[in-house]
């Protein structure tokens, strides 16, 4: 029997499931996707890229642009940025590459001019060396010549292109939640003079699409090809309508790395659904329950950090963590079912069993049940426990359910109401109060196809009586009218438009800099540029005008504002109620206060760190950190009696 | 400072009067009883360092410090001033009346001269309460209360008193409150007891309750009066029972003392001193803290070794000196010692500085990231800074703009990013502060526009039912007094709640099992019904209106669901289904109880079912019990399926065990499809066909599959399959294996699996 049976998991551990509740917005781990990038490599794919690139590029100071010459160089550093994201965003995807049109050949079918670079697998730094390689302007040539063979040959087919990717995924070691095929091709027609090669590869296509695979093209433009024209071949091959037609030809093709990954990102979008719940509005007097269903989606979950692994110093292999609970005495190694949850109250303990703790974290099975409405006035500022979601409908489950969802949506918008329900996320996860915020659609004004937001609507979490805290109150005296007003000057000028989008984490691409320039035997790691900092140069010369006024009005001359000893204030305190005179106290001043203190019997009314600055002026060993043992101490230095 | 605990004496009349009660009623002993209960659970849940006493009068010894022949005779200190535990509960739980005479005023003398003698000489009391519990139906003097009186106000001591009732309450109002299912009582209750109120007594703010029908004698008014004039005069205050209880049935966590946490705020040249303040935080109690204790001993708590193996067959221990830090760069290992490690990590200073202004519209809700709201206010003893401060939030407030702030607790920790948003109240000014995310926290989902496909555009006739749900549900003047209902400031969190109560209970009686209620539903009981019978009638207009269609086809959300554990609600509808199928009453009453959630159903259902292997002698059945036990997990349950087929096919004397290997492959075809996992199936399939090329035996099973045109599940059938139609036809057609779909490699295929099934548990 392995070992790894006594890791009997989290089944029952009450800690875990506390962990559980935090983690709720964590993609769950057999959720891997799979992308096969598909590349031609075509003479075509060796000529200078398309000329309005080389235009902009003179403009350009990013030398990255300038270095890609080719479409296949362009190809394979977009490759391997791909991997990169992939790394830091999802590791356990599973990416591959597939060249066609090469000389040599590598498949397991020995399909000519196919030549499987990549299997589908996680990225590696190995693999993304390889691509550096293969892009880089000095290396690229010579390594491609020695991997795949010098000429380019143009007997391929693409069916059998497509065929070798089908085969790859259905040897896939690991389940695959998402299919898809990218394809890099500079040729709109592939196989223009051979009609039963064109009518396989559109049949394979289809055969592709009909168990789930997507397909999609991304079009590179060069020095003699200037156009492609999806409706040649393409059109068939994705599938397209006549709309999407028009756009896809519309669009112009980039021979920007930058541009052209975002194409790529924006096509590898997994809406991929936290769960998808029932939502029920109540019964209907005839018993019937009045359910519609919602997919739940996690829209901001702070990046996971970079996995810290224990590695065995011997091999540098991964080592593996094997819990084993044991009676401390007898180290006998328990079972599950030798295990009982306990709790002391009292000096007694008071125990549950693993499926009583379960049971009282269930209250029902997951989902929404409508609580009723309230007015979006109701939702205060500090209502907010932890991040929230965005549901859309789901017709999978429910058919109509759109329709309904719209039809809330609509009123709720139009109302200013927002939803009050209780949610479920999973079954063993106890309820919460969440306010649904309606959210229509929002469309860019100026750029048609760049959607600001999406409609559905926002899940808030409310927190409870319980989470709220009392805090006393501040009746701080208000500001003046003019103070009021030179601050909204300094507003005015420090304004700007946030855009959530706009800062990086600085620890986190900090972090992955370093390992990354570490996997992959780089000098330096990439410079991060940290927008978080404020530059208070650059916000002086907006607004030290109205700083100083107000530093004038509010302050007393030679005030020096922040200055983090604490005994700043106890000082000016002091100053206040002693004689003016003394502008900066020194040290026996101090000590004569703490002496007066002594003598009129008020050392417990000074702070510890006053009595132990005095303590150490004059040299006297406290018998512990407790106050009193510096007032015992004081005390009997100066020969006081208690 | 810790010295705001309190010195608590509970005196309790056990006289003749507490036991009278109305057949049917509970006694007012009994009722003071439930009441000490909840104080000292209270006490001890929250660990509280109050110090409690209970001083029994009237009952048949006279223990205590001031009794001598003849004076303060039945009155007896049952437990001494000390902080509240288990002795102290089952005292309580031990209370009996007693049958003699005795005197409330002596009572008091005995619990305050107690409390005075404990207290002296130690610190830390902040105030000294007297709670006493009576129904003031014994006779008493009271020729020196003048004395006493000021003897108590001299020590500061404050009397609260608890009894059935005060006598403000009317006639009418006792008919209600007798009946505790009638929830219009309290409101009946809390007007009456207002409206009636004498000025000369101290408001109870609230309603009365009592036991007894019976007006009042002349002695409980006398009582009534003297007692009123001790809290009067103590500034104590008088509860009902029902008041008292209704204070007690929520059950409050130990209290958070807030604490603040000092920065800077810069803003360009400006320095000024805050602090933070948690102002809303989930509220996990330190006491649910569970530990592993080893059930034959409890009193043993259970070690956890948590080692460092190879991750191989060979399953080596490693020493911790043989271990190096690494982080995995795709499937890379990168190693990283420690010093290395702080180089790389980013390093930050402690700061809270404001780096611009954006219009408050711009912060969507949407955005808002981590676990706390803080509140940030101006730090006391800077009183310029704090007008400053003051200057900046209401310069805020009336821009309606907020503040982008960079926050990073200390050198060592990650900084992160926030907005500040001001708040002004009559008495209050602060910011609140809640954090946002980074670029790489945001995930751009975009989603068709509903009203992109005609079917679901909503008809005006659908709109206007809509509207006149959220009308009818309209919770933001549904309170009894035109207040927002269910504020969260008021829903008390039902799982902080059952908690308590099973911790309670479990304490109180070890051996019976929990009894779990306290959904918000039940909570809010009274408000939700009343929403609910307006709106039963647009609820079903909109039942008629709007077509809603089951597809069925609610099985598993996600493989993850279904491994830990998790399976929707609504793949209980096609399982029940399925299960009227089956014969054995045995199975299907198990799962009938599966669904109740009551607990001690469960528990019987899962004892019934302790069951955990797919057995030979049935095993359809076995594996439909532990589909619907949800444990072990699919993926283990599957795979002791199809080695239970691999062994019956192997195992069988000609064909005497195909049958039965045929039903189970069956049952695991319907099922796999049913969960959206063709793969096991297919695969188990793929080898089957495998080994009836290298073994003659079972070329036999294999020719059933075939003639049955059992064929493997298809895109068709399920999503999740890549198999099209056609290639499962051929599949089933093709004379040899080897050269279809995925070569040989399915035994590998099977251990990939099993792997991954490791990975995740």
């Amino acid at each position: 029997m392995s070992l790894l049976d006594q890791n009997w998991g989290a089944g029952g551990s009450a800690e875990d499931e506390a962990q559980d509740e935090n983690q709720q917005g964590r993609p769950i781990t057999t959720n891997r996707d799979g992308t096969l990038i598909l590349i031609e490599c075509a003479p075509q794919m060796f000529e200078t890229l398309a000329n309005q690139m080389k235009q902009d590029s003179t403009f350009d100071e990013d030398d990255e642009d300038a270095q890609l010459t080719t479409g296949f160089q362009l190809v394979m550093r977009a490759c391997q940025r791909f991997y990169q994201s992939k790394i830091i965003s999802n590791d356990k995807d599973l990416s591959g590459i597939i060249l066609y049109g090469t000389e040599n050949s590598l498949n397991a079918f020995d399909f000519k001019h196919i030549y499987i670079l990549h299997e589908l697998a996680q990225p590696s730094a190995e693999r993304i060396i390889q691509l550096e390689t293969l892009s880089n302007k000095d290396t690229f040539r010579a390594k491609y010549d020695e991997l795949f063979g010098s000429t380019q040959a143009t007997g391929y087919s693409l069916n059998e292109a497509l065929w070798t990717c089908s085969n790859l995924f259905s040897n896939s070691p690991q389940r695959l939640t998402i299919k898809r095929i990218f394809i890099f091709t500079c040729n709109d027609q592939p196989h223009a003079s051979n009609l039963t090669l064109e009518r396989q590869a559109k049949q394979r296509a289809k055969d592709l699409h009909d168990v789930g695979i997507q397909l999609e093209v991304f079009p590179i433009l060069t020095e003699s090809i200037t156009k492609f024209d999806f409706k040649k071949f393409f059109q068939d091959v994705l599938m397209l309508s006549d709309e999407d037609l028009e756009i896809r030809n519309n669009q112009e093709p980039t021979g920007r790395l930058n541009e052209l990954l975002k194409l790529v990102y924006s096509k590898e979008h997994k809406k991929r659904a936290y769960c998808t719940v029932p939502f029920s509005l109540g019964k209907s007097s005839d018993g019937t329950p009045l359910e519609f269903s919602v997919s739940v989606y996690n829209m901001v979950r702070p990046c996971p950090k970079p996995t810290k692994i224990k590695l065995d110093m011997k091999t540098n292999l991964e080592t593996k963590i094997v819990t084993k609970h044991y009676l401390p005495e007898t180290a006998e190694i328990l079972m599950p079912s030798d295990i009982q949850y306990g709790l002391d109250v009292a000096n007694r303990r008071i125990l549950f069993d693993s499926d009583e703790i379960k049971a009282i974290k269930k209250f029902g099975d997951s989902g929404f049940e409508l609580l009723g409405f309230k007015s979006l006035s109701c939702l205060l500022p500090h209502h907010y426990v932890k991040p929230g979601h965005f549901i859309y409908p789901d017709e999978k489950y429910v058919e109509g359910s759109s329709c309904l969802f719209n039809a809330l949506l609509k009123k709720c918008l139009e109302k200013k109401m927002f939803i009050l329900c209780q949610f479920t996320a999973r079954r063993n996860t106890p309820p919460r109060l969440v306010a649904l915020t309606a959210q229509a659609e929002e469309v860019n004004k100026k750029i048609k196809n760049d959607r600001l937001a999406s409609n559905g609507f926002h899940v808030h979490y409310l927190p409870y009586a319980d989470d709220i805290r009392t805090l006393p109150k501040n009746d701080t005296t208000r500001a003046a009218n003019d103070e009021v007003d030179l601050f909204k000057n300094v507003i005015r000028g420090l304004k700007f438009k946030y855009r959530p989008d706009k800062f990086e984490n600085p620890a986190l691409q900090t972090l992955w800099r370093n390992i990354e320039a570490t996997a992959l035997n780089k000098g330096e790691p990439d410079e991060f540029i940290d927008l978080t900092i404020p530059s208070v140069e650059n916000q002086n010369r907006k607004i030290s005008g109205y700083v100083d006024e107000l530093k004038q009005m509010i302050f007393p001359p030679g005030y020096v504002m922040g200055t983090t000893k604490k005994s700043a204030a106890a000082k000016r305190k002091a100053e206040t109620t002693s004689s003016p005179s003394s502008a900066k106290k020194t040290k026996p001043d101090e000590d004569v206060d703490v002496e007066a203190a002594a003598k009129s019997n008020l050392l417990s009314k000074l702070t510890v760190p006053m009595l132990k600055d005095y303590c150490r002026d004059k040299k006297l060993k406290a018998s512990g950190t407790k106050k009193q043992d510096f007032i015992d101490v004081i005390q009997s230095h100066l020969g006081i009696a208690q | 400072m810790a010295s705001n605990k309190e010195a608590l004496a509970l005196v309790v009349d056990v006289g003749a009067g507490m036991c009278e009660a109305a057949p049917g009623y509970d006694s007012p002993l009994q009722m003071a009883s439930d009441i000490l209960q909840m104080i000292v659970q209270r006490k001890m849940f929250q660990e509280s360092k109050d110090e409690l006493a209970l001083i029994l009068y009237g009952a048949d010894e006279s223990n205590n410090d001031l009794a001598d022949e003849d004076n303060y005779r039945n009155i007896n200190v049952v437990f001494p001033l000390s902080i509240a535990n288990w002795h102290l509960f089952e005292e309580i739980q031990k209370i009996k009346p007693g049958n003699n005479p005795a005197d409330l005023v002596d009572a008091v003398v005995v619990a305050a001269d107690h409390l005075r003698r404990e207290t002296e000489g130690k610190h830390g009391f902040a105030a000294k309460r007297v709670m006493l519990f009576t129904n003031a139906a014994t006779t008493f003097s009271d020729h020196s209360l003048k004395t006493i009186l000021d003897s108590l106000q001299r020590q500061d001591i404050i009397v609260d008193a608890i009894g059935p009732t005060w006598g403000q309450a009317d006639e009418e109002d006792e008919t209600d409150e007798n009946n505790p299912s009638d929830s219009s009582a309290q409101t009946n209750g809390h007007e009456n007891g207002d409206d009636h109120s004498d000025s000369n007594r101290p408001t109870t703010n609230g309603h009365s309750q009592s036991s007894q029908r019976k007006p009042l004698t002349q002695q409980q008014q006398t009582g009534i009066r003297v007692i009123g004039e001790i809290v009067n005069t103590t500034e104590g205050t008088l509860f009902t029972f029902r008041e008292a209880l209704t204070i007690l049935s929520v059950h409050q966590a130990k209290v958070v003392k807030p604490t603040a946490t000092k920065y800077i705020l810069q803003l360009a040249d400006l320095k000024l001193h805050i602090c933070t303040y948690i102002q809303v935080k989930d509220n996990k109690p330190a006491i649910f803290r569970l530990k592993k204790v080893y059930a034959r001993d409890p009193t043993t708590e259970i070690k956890v070794d948590r080692g460092r193996y190879t991750k191989d067959e060979q399953d080596q221990e490693i020493e911790k000196e043989e271990l190096t830090d690494g982080f995995r760069y795709g499937t890379t290992f990168v190693p990283i010692n420690k010093e290395t490690l702080d180089e790389m990590k980013y390093q930050s200073e402690k700061c809270f500085s404001i780096i611009a202004f954006s219009d408050a519209s711009m912060m969507r809700r949407s955005l808002y990231l981590g676990d706390t709201v803080y509140e940030v206010i101006s730090e006391p003893g800077f009183e310029e800074e704090a007008q400053a401060f003051a200057g900046l939030v209401q310069a805020m407030y009336d821009t309606n703009t907020v503040a982008i702030v960079r926050k990073c607790f200390s050198e060592r920790s990650a900084p992160e990013l926030g907005f500040i948003r001001p708040h002004i109240a009559h008495d209050h000014i602060c910011m609140y502060y809640v954090k946002l995310p980074f670029a790489e926290d945001l995930r751009e989902f975009e989603f068709e526009n509903l009203d992109g496909t005609k079917r679901n555009q909503p008809s005006d006739e659908q709109l206007k039912c809509i509207d006149s749900l959220i009308t009818s549900m309209d919770l933001t003047h549904a309170d009894r007094n035109g207040d927002e209902a269910l504020r969260p400031e008021y829903v008390f969190n039902p799982y902080v709640q059952r908690m308590f109560q099973s911790i309670a209970r479990r304490a109180v009686t070890p051996d019976e099992p929990l009894s779990l209620s306290n959904t918000i539903m039940e909570m809010n009981d009274t408000l939700l019904r009343s929403v609910a019978s307006k709106c039963k009638r647009t609820l079903d207009t909109i039942h008629e209106k709007f077509t809603l269609r089951d597809t069925d086809r609610r099985q598993k959300i996600t493989t993850g669901d279904a491994l830990f554990g998790n399976i929707d609600s609504s793949t209980k509808k096609p399982r029940l289904d399925e299960n009227e199928n089956i014969e054995e009453p045995i199975t299907d009453s198990s799962i009938t109880n599966m669904d109740s959630a009551s607990f001690e159903a469960q528990a019987a259902a899962k004892k019934k079912a302790a069951l955990r292997n797919v057995g030979t002698l049935t095993p359809v059945e076995d594996f439909k019990l532990l589909m619907e036990q949800g444990s072990p997990s699919f993926i283990e349950i599957c795979k002791q399926m199809c080695n239970l087929i691999l062994e019956l096919v192997n195992n069988s004397h000609g064909d005497a065990l195909f049958e039965k290997a045929f039903q189970c492959l069956q049952c695991l075809r319907d099922t796999c499809i049913q969960k959206l996992e063709p793969k096991i199936f297919n695969d188990l399939e793929l080898l089957l066909k495998k080994q009836a090329s290298t073994v003659d035996g079972r070329k036999d099973f294999w020719k059933k599959i075939v003639d049955e045109k059992f064929s493997l599940i298809t895109s068709e059938e399920c999503v999740e399959s890549n198999v099209i139609p056609v290639e499962a036809m051929k599949f089933l057609e093709e004379e040899t294996p080897a050269e279809t779909l995925a070569n040989a490699a399915t035994t590998n295929e099977q251990d990939g699996e099993e792997e991954d099934l490791f990975d995740l548990i």
